[in-house]
């Protein structure tokens, strides 16, 4: 199956990447083995260029001395903006226009598509200041040390279309996986939805602000590919083009697994359902 | 989510690559479980192969699948904890060796374990799964004669028809020819071979292809079930490592490379099922829900929901 985009078929397809055929591994009977990083078993790797590529260096800007903020109560979360596209659907019924064809359509289209909602919901959770930012209490405490443990000192200056863009360039992926970080997102404001508060009130313990986003979407992304496609990359390239140390996404990573409930099956259904509402979104933006 | 205090680990069940198994006993309901200990790898983090067994496992509730009660995590191990099973079907096949000759399983085991097998992996391929290293060893088996689809981490989902498959998948006498000559584009039928390869080894207690590289296992299945051509097999001599040289051959006599290995006789119906897993085409195996409906497991029938 050929992917569309001119860019991927030249060059950058993860499976077709230079040099790779050249370390076959076989999985002997009695063994268990799975091909991971391209790139590892090759000396001239696109790495080792890397470390000397200037584009390469930390896309977080050091400049930025805004302090992290805590997380908010009830934000405008992505599934907020999901519904309200299903409600939409139910009035207009579904037009062809919106339906998004998965396999065929172009990955750096759907890349500014999902920053373009991404950055909408982001930039409505940063303008809701928080007057109730209260100390958690202890049964808060557990489900917020997941959460918080995305976000870092300052907020990165790169947007978050850069960002996508920079991960792609480096980590090339295939839209399936872009497409389920949505899902994700989706599923961890779910599961973090209502706190156990003895008042009954419920709150958003999960938002999606600067703050977070860039975390969040690099876990994600490696995540979802090791998941999800048999070709991905070492946790050290992902962390470089990410910008955090590998001891961090290592560690975000497992707090990733939590938020999720370690349950990153997506349905072809769900995965179709998020497309077609992204396509929406931005034919209607 | 339980903690590991919760559990008494007991003696060491085996080695994976990416993971040790432990028996264990649940403190509290007295039951027993297998511990999988994971190590993160400082390099890797989490190992794909984990992400994936536990994603997919705790989609998958069957009795014919390992459960996957919970997992366990600290920051430098995760562990999964299943239901705990006395033996592999590799082990078990094993035990039977006398000397040096082994011994296939009585003809009504083997149909059991294959009804039971093709149970659970229509329950995979229902739920958009594909298992990709269906072997005797990831089959676990009890004393209650129940046969189980353990070992998750080399499946993935399916159903969006990305380029992201690997044809380096399924362990080498269980990986299907079209997978062999570097196909991407399999499916489900990738695990049916293996359920082929895996009932041949059951009559007769030896595997059916055991190659020893990708040519060699090519050329034992082509020496048993014959060489693909264009007319058996439309598109065959286009996929990537397909050998235009290849010495051509006629197929043999399957039962008569499988009777001498056993006492039982084999049958007009168990010869017309394992040939219809057996199809060196994969759009002409049958599907897991077809095989349960072969005249084989007439007998089964009326157990099927």
């Amino acid at each position: 199956m050929e992917l569309s985009s001119p860019l991927r078929r030249t060059t950058t397809s993860p499976i077709d990447i230079p040099g790779a055929s050249r370390h076959d591994p076989v999985i002997e009977p009695h063994s268990h083995g799975f091909r991971t990083d391209p790139y590892s078993s090759n000396n001239s790797s696109l790495i080792s260029k890397a470390s000397t590529n200037p584009s390469l260096e930390s896309p977080f800007s050091s400049k930025s001395l805004l302090d992290c903020p805590p997380v908010q109560a009830v934000k405008k979360s992505l599934e907020a903006e999901t519904n309200k596209q299903d409600l939409n659907d139910e009035t207009n019924g579904e037009s062809s226009e919106n339906v998004l064809n998965i396999v065929d359509f172009p990955t750096d289209e759907l890349i500014i598509m999902v920053s373009a909602l991404l950055n909408k919901i982001i930039t409505v959770n940063d303008a809701t200041t928080d007057i109730s930012q209260q100390v958690p209490g202890d049964t808060e405490e557990k489900f917020l040390t997941p959460i918080l443990a995305f976000y870092g000192k300052n907020v990165p200056e790169i947007d978050v279309v850069q960002y996508l863009e920079r991960i792609q360039k480096y980590c090339p992926t295939t839209n399936d996986i872009f497409l389920s970080l949505l899902v994700y997102f989706d599923r961890i404001s779910k599961n973090y939805g209502h706190s156990p508060e003895e008042n009954g009130h419920s709150k958003q313990l999960f938002v999606m602000d600067s703050g977070n986003i860039h975390r969040l979407l690099i876990t994600g992304i490696t995540i979802c590919t090791k998941f999800l496609s048999d070709f991905f990359y070492s946790n050290s390239r992902y962390a470089k083009v990410g910008g955090i140390s590998l001891q961090e996404l290592n560690h975000l990573e497992l707090q990733f697994l939590v938020l999720c409930d370690f349950k990153l099956l997506v349905s072809v259904e769900e995965m179709q359902k998020y497309a077609n509402l992204l396509y929406k979104f931005w034919n209607d933006r | 989510m339980s903690s590991s205090s919760q559990f008494k680990q007991l003696e060491k069940l085996g080695n994976g690559t990416y993971a040790t198994v432990y028996k264990g006993l649940n403190k509290t309901t007295g039951v027993y479980v297998a511990l999988k200990e994971v190590k993160l790898d400082s390099e890797e983090g989490t190992p794909s192969t984990a992400i994936r067994e536990i994603s997919l496992m705790k989609e998958l509730k069957h009795e014919n699948i390992v459960r996957l009660y919970d997992v366990i995590h600290t920051e430098n191990k995760l562990t999964l904890v299943f239901e705990f099973m006395d033996n592999d079907l590799k082990k078990y096949m094993d035990s039977r060796t006398v000397g040096n000759t082994p011994r296939g399983l009585e003809l009504n085991l083997v149909k059991y374990f294959q009804w039971q097998l093709l149970q659970g992996l229509a329950f995979c391929h229902e739920n958009k799964i594909l298992h990709r290293d269906l072997k005797p060893q990831n089959l676990l088996i009890n004393k209650k004669g129940q046969l189980k689809l353990g070992d998750f981490g080399l499946a993935r989902a399916f159903g969006i028809p990305v380029n992201t498959f690997s044809s380096e998948v399924v362990t080498l006498w269980y990986r299907a020819p079209d997978v062999l000559m570097g196909s991407r584009t399999y499916s489900t039928s990738i695990d049916i071979w293996s359920c082929g390869c895996i009932l041949a080894e059951m009559i007769t207690g030896k595997p059916l292809f055991p190659g020893t590289n990708d040519e060699e296992q090519l050329k034992l299945i082509f020496d048993i079930m014959g060489t693909p051509n264009e007319s058996l097999w439309p598109g065959v001599t286009k996929l990537p490592k397909y050998n235009p040289n290849i010495q051509q051959r006629a197929s043999r006599d399957l039962r008569q490379v499988l009777q001498p290995h056993t006492k039982e006789p084999l049958d007009g119906n168990i010869m017309d099922f394992l040939h219809g897993l057996l199809q060196l085409n994969p759009d002409m195996r049958l599907s897991a829900k077809q095989a349960l409906h072969h005249p084989w497991f007439a007998e089964y029938y009326h157990h099927a929901s």
